[in-house]
């Protein structure tokens, strides 16, 4: 990241998609979050629910029952030229958000200190018991995914999504499933981390102050007119989707300046 | 045969031909009817109306010649009809007797060489029938073309069926078009047919003659296990709607398109086929048992082998097999009689089975084989040469070639048909000619006529609404599509769009762009579209509505209010699928003999010498045994009839050298009693059975020879009496041909007939006479009944005797009121009604069993047989020359028959010319309608007869008065150059070639004058039960009730007054018309006062006056007609009704008339319409009139063959199973057991059904269409995608499984109003007959309702969920739980009341939802090639937000149709609420409300506007209903 300069990260991976181009932006809690305090990212006018999209998958690929040949949905992302089954396959999988956002609490004295995220238990327990298996084998090339290939938009392999957890790797990996899910709308957000808690000073809340937040940007927007946000955003009785106390909305991309709002907006 | 020419006029007026030509039959007819249409005054003439219920006889000289007349039958020879017609011998024109042919009326054309002697029917035949079946010759023509030698012109001798199935065939003739490599039955082609018995045994199938052929075993089975499938797919989808859903799948199929999985696509549409499939199953299983039935029906077939009949099964009876039939038994097989039991080979057959025509028709053995005098089977070895088999009923030839070269005809009097019955003959025998499938019974057997109610034509015409929403939404969405597409082009080509995925990396770029370019995107997403929101054509609404409707039938079959007590029977639902007609109907046409009366004749008054004998009626009671009404003796006829004969019989007891004795002295009164009795046992058509019919053959199948064949009735009377008495008598004595008296001394009984074992006579002169107290006499409780049975007393005891007579009477029988005794012979009532029985007769009769069984077609001779019988003058035995009579105090006694002139509805008469035993008088005996002797009574005579002429019509006028079929007896004694000059032309108009029938005519009236009166009679036919407050609450609940009868105007009237279809406030007008002009003027007359009378009436609401009673009055003199009712100003709107007979509907349904129109605009105006002496034809087509021209429901009910057409006229059919047989049955689409019965088949069920039906179609067109706009409206939010959120699975199933069992128990168990509210409120009705459930825009307000819930339940749903982490399948879950929700709760809201069953359905359907959605949700991670909706159900549910969204969203979309549905409810309750509210009034004081019905065991009202009023505590309810309150306040609480 070329500090200083004013092009913005979406012009950067624009012009040059593998490029990474980090950015962060500062935010100010002015109330404290009750506890258990999630960290969404969001996207606007992006149409998961698109009919071609929504189809576009392999359910029993992604149960890890079959990994040499895919439905016809997944098309054009089932295989590659050479017959290797993407995995996993499909214009869902495909187009799986791949920013990576960092917290930052910006302590009194002006040190920044990295929140901890916890990035395991935000898919449904079902999905991910159930619905997202990995084919037997070790989760590797030459193992469990030795006649697949990684779908043309990924950077990395699907067994390389968490290389330090091996229950979150591979299909069973909680981003992915999290993404797998497709939204209702084509303004939604996905759950993203939650905050850890045990940390010293968000043991019973998200404390008020100064944090930023970090993007690693590679997700991009321009093509399609969206908008990437990151929310903060605490669960409640009615499950933490809507009835939150307050919300960041951090809104990089098209508009490239880091916008954080603490709002109560509309409760029911 | 005339030319072409006359062709289109003979058609163009086809309808009052048809039943003018109501006589015509026989040879020559047809060149009478050319001529008439030809002249087009002759044809006027002939316009009258024939009624079946008067029991016309026709004379059928020559069966045959009405083949001969025609093409094919006339190539025979002459001499044919010769053998049949040489019996008659001098007779000449004497009838059979007892036959009838076409009773429906005929049509005779003249025109194209082709002849139709037709049918009741033929006019109710659609408009371009006549073009049709023009055509159809045409094309048979082609067919024949080969066939130079046919005769151009063929007739066509059509019976109603025939007609009937003309119509069924042109569907066929259209499949034979299509199947052209199938063999169309080819006429011109003969086969040949050998007995089998002459055939040598072993002959293999291929090498036997009759090899060929069919056996007799049918198939009206539709399929077979294994074709069942194809042919069963290949029919539902001659159904549009599911040809419809079957282009959606495989639309599904197209990549590009595909919406949905395949499979999933598939499902409604299996569904709705498996549905259709197992109920097709089930009734073609039904058919097959039915089948199988028929097929294993036993009869005799005569086995070479064993030399005797064999019982065999029908379907094991082939072509060439001899059967043996008995009388009653079922024809197998189409048959050539070869001998039968009558000696000149004479049998009958009733064809009711086949054309639903109830009268016997003859048909006659094969003459001419040598084998006339004894017929052998085992010597049948004749070939025999017929035609192929073709339908037509009355077509038949053929011919066996005789080793002399003769040739004798097989013409169709040689044909008994299957199906048909045997009758009024013992046995016959015949060969099998046609077997199966090729017996014209089965050719002719076409399927059930599938109609369409009302409510079902407005509900498909909304389907096209909803075809054309879908478009609207398809186009809608498609631009969409484009458009938003359009937004993305550029960037989605180069695949920068990650949710517009590119069709296909490898492909060109020109493929890309063409896939993602918005024009082609939008064509794309059309079809898609379609596919998505094929939902909104309701699939499951047909199979729906069809569960819905065989339910509501069963239902209307349960109800035991339909049972009669009386005769067991109960309401027969035949066609299934048009209940809510019944709640829909505003015209009832209806019969009135033995519809609305019992058709159970008692002869009740009669008049004879100016003096009026009454009978008191006996009831009876117990109606299962099948008995007839009877009644008692008059005391003071019987007196006079005693007195008369004592002296006469015995004064001379050998006298019979002196005729005078049997004459009574000239003119005197009790002549003219003799007389009347004599007329009522005489001068009839009555067949006198004397025993039941009896097979010669024994059991084992061999034929006991039965020397005496055909006096074997007489001979039996003689043995008998043989062992009762000591007087011989040979006999011979009885032969059948000899003009004898017969006398028997009066120490013997009168006749064996008369007298049952218990009363046999003891031989002992001596005895004095015992009295015995019938059973009769405790059985009927009818005190004033003289059934006391005297035994024949010796001559010599008798004067003796007679001054103890009466106080051992009193003693005998206390009860009965002093009689003087007489010697009469009267029979207990009980012996006597069970002689009368037909059905009576028992299959083994012993030799003493043995009373005359009397069969007429018309129940009024019956009734005066009966009458006649009673006071002792029993007819015996009726052949064609003779008539043997038991005359009381006298004994048996022939009379020859010289004449019989038949009754028709011209004369309105009927006479017999006989010659009296003794004085060999030629007298002439004459019956009729009162108006029809009268007229024709000798003017020059005494001032005592004039007196006693006068006082006869004043007892006419009293019976016509009380209701009664009034008939006048009239004689004339012929002199002998009298008859001779009048036979003589007789004999010419006979023989006329032209102008027969109207030379026939003038020659009866030329001898049917001068004539004495004898007397009248005046029988009752007792209105059934309930009649008058049926028709009052039919009347009352706005149906129009017309009244169409045969019978005559006073009558008619009389009997209007009593049923209360006429009420004395009512104007009466009456269109008696001769003329055309006259029936004009007279109408608009009537229309142009009730115009004056509205106009007035108008004037005085504004002014608020009372009208002016004489200024509508005036000009009412000078025409014919006259108006009863003069005060019929009192009523400020009053009701008026119309009295039309016969002759005036003649000119009113003449097409060329143009009065169609007046008249029903007249008739619009009254209230209450009758018709008199109308025929079948007439009804039917006053049926038709009132159904096109005044758009009309109609409703008709009949009990008779004669009402047949009628009933197949109208829009419901509703036969009453009564006396007359079941052919009105069979015709009907429900067949009641009495006519009360209508009111609650129409009141409450038809109320019901239509109520139901209506809110259940409008409620799942909103179903369907709300769940569909929902999808509608996620489009906006996926970019026109064609995606959904509620995933494909439910998609499919929601409409079909989870919200379609509430709305079916709805429809099948909802009541808006009890039964009881309904029966006392008849003009709730007018809910049903004005359609006000189901209006035009009733669609629309649902449409818009569903519009508005969908808005509310998406968009309420989208806020909630808007930038949420929901998933898009999370959403729909929700979605659709609400979805569910919604509709349960709309029906909730539409329901009326509340029973288990309700909350049965919906509980059902929830559970089902939760349980299909546990089962989907939860099992299948990753099948059925969608999306996987693992885990979605449990997740949805176990989040707060999604039971927050789901209840707001429910409860505003239902709020505003509960709001309005409370705010009417309360405000302006519409009629059906405001009686319940009124009812419900009554109710809180007795506060018991506990209703049962048969549809379910209790049920408790339950208003919605109840919850509203706020009364509901105060409302009573059962324990079962308690949950149902629950549930719906539950419901309600959310609002």
């Amino acid at each position: 990241m070329e500090k200083g300069e004013p092009r913005a990260c979406r012009d950067v991976i624009k012009d040059n998609i593998s490029e990474t181009c980090t950015c962060q932006k500062n935010f100010t809690v002015y109330e404290s979050f009750e506890k258990n305090v999630y960290l969404y990212y969001g996207l606007d006018n992006f149409y998961q629910n698109h009919r071609r999209y929504v189809k576009s998958r392999d359910d029993k690929q992604l149960l890890g029952k079959d990994d040499t040949a895919v439905s016809n949905d997944c098309s054009p992302f089932g295989t590659d030229g050479e017959g290797m089954v993407y995995a996993p396959c499909g214009a869902i999988a495909n187009s799986m958000f791949n920013d990576t956002l960092k917290l930052f609490e910006i302590k009194l004295g002006g040190q920044a200190e990295e929140l901890n995220l916890i990035k395991t238990g935000i898919a449904w327990p079902s999905d991910r018991k159930i619905k997202f298996n990995n084919p037997p084998g070790s989760l590797n090339s030459t193992g469990a995914f030795k006649n697949n290939v990684k779908p043309p938009y990924w950077t990395k392999n699907v067994y390389e999504l968490d290389k330090q957890d091996p229950s979150n790797n591979g299909y069973k990996n909680e981003d992915l499933i999290v993404w797998m899910r497709s939204a209702a709308f084509p303004t939604f957000r996905k759950l993203y981390r939650k905050i850890d808690h045990n940390m010293t000073g968000f043991k019973f809340s998200f404390p008020k102050g100064q944090y930023y937040l970090e993007v690693e940007y590679n997700y991009p927007v321009d093509s399609f007119g969206g908008k990437k946000r990151m929310i903060l955003s605490t669960t409640s009785f009615l499950g933490g989707k809507n009835n939150f106390l307050g919300i960041a909305y951090i809104t990089v991309g098209s508009v490239d300046q880091l916008n954080i709002n603490q709002n109560t907006p509309y409760s029911d | 045969m005339n030319g072409t020419s006359g062709g289109g006029d003979g058609y163009g007026d086809g309808s009052a031909r048809a039943y003018g030509g109501g006589g015509a039959y026989g040879d020559g007819s047809a060149h009478a009817y050319s001529s008439g249409g030809a002249s087009g005054v002759g044809g006027r003439r002939w316009c009258h109306g024939r009624s079946v219920s008067h029991g016309g006889v026709m004379i059928t000289r020559e069966p045959l010649t009405l083949d001969q007349a025609s093409g094919v039958g006339g190539t025979l020879p002459q001499g044919v009809g010769g053998s049949g017609n040489s019996v008659n011998g001098a007779g000449g024109g004497m009838a059979r007797g007892h036959q009838r042919t076409f009773s429906h009326g005929q049509l005779v054309e003249g025109g194209r060489g082709h002849r139709r002697a037709g049918s009741k029917t033929d006019f109710i035949l659609p408009a371009g029938h006549e073009q049709r079946e023009r055509e159809r010759e045409q094309q048979q023509k082609k067919t024949l073309t080969r066939t130079t030698s046919f005769p151009k012109g063929h007739s066509r001798q059509a019976s109603r069926t025939e007609s009937i199935y003309t119509i069924r065939q042109n569907k066929r003739t259209l499949l034979q078009k299509l199947m052209f490599w199938k063999k169309v039955p080819d006429e011109s082609r003969t086969r040949v047919v050998v007995a089998n018995h002459v055939v040598p045994p072993h002959v293999s199938r291929g090498q036997h003659p009759n090899g060929g052929y069919p056996d007799n075993s049918i198939c009206t089975t539709k399929y077979t296990i294994l074709s069942f499938l194809p042919k069963n797919l290949f029919e539902q989808f001659h159904r549009f709607a599911n040809l419809y859903f079957l282009f959606i799948v495989l639309l599904n199929f197209v990549p590009a398109v595909n919406a949905f999985g395949k499979e999933v696509a598939m499902l409604p549409l299996l569904f709705v086929l498996g549905i259709t499939a197992i109920k097709d199953a089930f009734e073609d299983r039904r058919r097959y048992l039915s089948d199988s039935r028929v097929n294993n029906a036993t009869c005799r077939v005569y086995s070479r082998d064993q030399g005797r009949y064999v019982k065999t099964e029908w379907k094991h009876v082939r072509v060439g097999d001899i059967i043996h039939l008995s009388c009653n038994e079922i024809i197998p097989a189409d048959l050539v009689v070869l001998n039968s039991s009558d000696e000149y080979g004479i049998c009958f057959i009733e064809s009711s089975n086949l054309d639903g025509e109830s009268n016997l028709k003859q048909r006659q053995s094969i003459k001419g084989l040598g084998m006339d005098d004894k017929f052998e089977v085992s010597k049948f070895d004749f070939l025999m040469e017929i035609g192929a088999p073709s339908t037509k009923i009355y077509h038949f030839t053929g011919t066996i070639p005789l080793q002399s070269g003769e040739r004798v005809p097989l013409t169709k009097d040689n044909l008994l048909l299957r199906d048909c019955a045997l009758r009024n003959t013992d046995y016959i025998e015949g060969i099998v000619v046609y077997a199966g499938r090729e017996t014209k019974a089965m050719l002719n057997n076409g399927g059930t006529r599938y109609k369409r109610s009302k409510l079902e034509r407005r509900m498909n015409i909304e389907v096209i609404w909803c075809v054309v929403i879908l478009f609207v939404m398809c186009l809608i969405s498609a631009t969409g599509s484009g458009l938003w597409q359009n937004y993305y082009e550029g960037n989605a080509t180069l695949g920068l769009v990650p949710f517009l995925p590119l069709n296909s990396l490898d492909s060109s770029l020109a493929k890309i762009k063409l896939s993602n370019n918005s024009v082609w995107v939008g064509f794309i997403s059309f079809w898609t579209f379609v596919i998505i929101y094929q939902v909104i054509i309701p699939i499951s609404l047909y199979v729906t509505i069809e569960v819905i409707k065989l339910m509501q039938i069963y239902h209307i079959h349960c109800d035991k209010d339909f049972k009669d007590k009386k005769s067991g029977k109960t309401i027969e639902c035949r066609a299934l699928n048009i209940p809510e007609e019944l709640g829909q109907v505003e015209y009832v046409f209806t019969d009135k003999t033995g519809t609305l009366t019992e058709n159970n004749m008692v002869f009740q008054r009669c008049s004879i010498n100016g003096t009026d004998y009454a009978h008191t009626p006996v009831i009876n009671k117990n109606q299962n045994s099948g008995q007839r009404d009877t009644f008692t003796l008059n005391n003071q006829l019987q007196e006079e009839l005693a007195s008369i004969e004592l002296p006469l019989i015995y004064a001379q007891p050998g006298s019979r050298q002196n005729p005078a004795a049997l004459s009574p002295p000239k003119d005197s009164s009790s002549e003219r009693i003799m007389d009347f009795f004599f007329t009522l046992a005489a001068c009839n058509t009555v067949v006198v059975a004397k025993y039941p019919h009896r097979d010669a053959m024994n059991a084992s199948g061999m034929i006991v020879p039965n020397d005496n064949a055909n006096n074997s009735g007489v001979s039996e009377v003689d043995n008998a009496s043989h062992n009762n008495s000591t007087t011989s008598i040979s006999s011979s004595f009885w032969g059948l041909n000899r003009v004898k008296r017969g006398f028997l001394p009066f120490s013997r009984p009168l006749s064996p007939i008369a007298s049952s074992p218990r009363s046999t006579p003891p031989r002992t002169p001596e005895s004095s006479p015992r009295y015995t107290t019938p059973p009769s006499l405790s059985q009927n409780h009818n005190p004033s009944s003289v059934s006391i049975t005297l035994n024949p007393i010796n001559q010599s005891n008798n004067l003796e005797n007679i001054h103890e007579i009466p106080s051992d009477i009193q003693v005998a029988s206390p009860n009965t009121s002093p009689v003087r005794p007489s010697l009469l012979n009267i029979q207990s009532a009980q012996i006597y009604n069970s002689s009368i029985m037909r059905d009576s007769r028992s299959l083994t009769p012993s030799p003493m069993d043995i009373q005359p069984i009397y069969e007429a077609e018309s129940p009024d001779e019956l009734a005066l047989v009966d009458a006649a019988y009673k006071y002792g003058f029993r007819l015996l035995r009726r052949n064609l020359h003779n008539i043997l009579i038991s005359l009381p105090g006298y004994g048996l006694c022939e009379y020859e028959v010289l004449h019989v002139l038949p009754f028709d509805s011209n004369r309105k008469r009927m006479s017999i010319i006989v010659r009296h035993p003794d004085t060999q008088e030629k007298i002439l005996y004459c019956k009729g309608a009162d108006s029809a002797i009268l007229d024709n009574l000798n003017r020059s005579v005494d001032d005592k007869t004039k007196l006693r002429i006068f006082r006869t019509q004043q007892h006419l006028n009293n019976y016509s008065k009380k209701g009664l079929r009034v008939l006048c007896m009239a004689k004339r004694v012929l002199t002998d150059s009298e008859y001779e000059d009048w036979a003589m032309k007789h004999k010419d108009a006979e023989n006329a070639l032209s102008n027969r029938e109207h030379k026939l005519q003038d020659s009866y009236t030329r001898i049917e004058k001068n004539l004495k009166l004898i007397g009248a009679t005046g029988i009752e036919d007792r209105l059934q039960d309930g009649v008058p407050e049926t028709i009052q609450a039919l009347r009352n609940a706005g149906i129009v009730v017309w009244v169409l009868t045969g019978d005559k105007q006073e009558t008619a009237v009389n009997i209007a007054y009593s049923c209360a279809l006429f009420v004395p406030s009512m104007e009466i007008l009456k269109l008696n018309a001769r003329t055309k002009d006259q029936a004009e003027q007279t109408i608009q007359f009537y229309l142009q006062q009730i115009k004056q009378q509205e106009e007035i009436l108008q004037r005085n609401e504004m002014q608020g006056t009372v009208p002016d009673p004489v200024a509508a009055n005036s000009g009412m003199i000078q025409f014919t007609t006259f108006q009863e009712n003069n005060h019929r100003q009192s009523e400020p709107v009053k009701q008026r009704g119309l009295v039309v007979d016969g002759r005036t509907l003649v000119y009113i349904l003449d097409r060329r008339a143009n009065l169609k129109k007046a008249f029903l605009t007249l008739a619009g105006k009254c209230s209450a319409v009758l018709c008199c002496r109308a025929t079948p034809l007439q009804k039917a087509l006053i049926v038709r009139s009132a159904k096109d021209s005044l758009k009309v429901l109609t409703l008709a009910v009949g009990d008779g063959a004669n009402d047949v057409s009628m009933i197949q006229t109208a829009d419901v059919g509703v036969g009453i199973s009564g006396v007359e047989g079941r052919q009105a049955v069979m015709a009907s689409d429900y067949a009641i057991a009495r006519f009360r019965h209508l009111e609650k088949l129409l009141l409450v069920h038809g109320h019901w059904c239509y109520d139901r039906l209506s809110r259940i179609i409008l409620y799942f067109f909103y179903k369907n269409a709300s769940f569909v706009l929902i999808l509608l409206c996620y489009q906006l939010y996926n970019g026109f995608s064609g995606s959904s959120m509620i995933d494909q699975m439910y998609l499919m199933v929601f409409n079909l499984f989870f919200t379609s069992i509430p709305p079916i128990f709805v429809g099948i168990y909802d009541q808006d109003a009890p039964a009881e509210v309904l029966l006392a409120q008849p003009q709730l009705y007018a809910q049903g007959r004005e359609s006000r459930l189901y209006k035009p825009h009733s669609f629309w307000v649902n449409i818009l309702d569903a519009v508005y819930q969908a808005i509310v339940l998406f968009f309420f749903a989208a806020v909630l969920h808007e930038d949420s982490s929901a998933g898009m399948y999370q959403f729909g879950m929700t979605v659709t739980h609400s979805c569910l929700v919604a509709q349960s709760m709309h029906i909730a809201i539409e329901t009326k009341s509340w029973t288990v069953i309700h909350v049965l359905g919906l509980v059902l359907s929830f559970l089902l939802f939760y349980g299909f959605g546990a089962l989907y949700t939860m099992t299948c991670a990753a099948c059925l090639g969608a999306p996987s909706q693992y885990g979605e159900l449990p997740h949805a549910l176990s989040s707060p937000i999604h039971w927050l969204t789901v209840l707001l969203t429910a409860t505003l979309a239902v709020l505003p149709r509960f709001v309005v549905r409370a705010v009417l409810c309360s405000l302006n309750p519409d009629e059906v609420t405001q009686a319940l509210i009124d009812n419900k009034g009554t109710q809180h004081k007795d506060f018991m409300v506990s209703w049962s019905r048969s549809t379910s065991s209790s049920s408790v009202y339950r208003r919605n506007c109840a919850e509203e009023t706020g009364d509901e505590a105060s409302e009573p309810f059962s324990s079962l209903v308690t949950t149902t309150t629950v549930v719906t306040t539950t419901d309600e609480a959310e609002v």
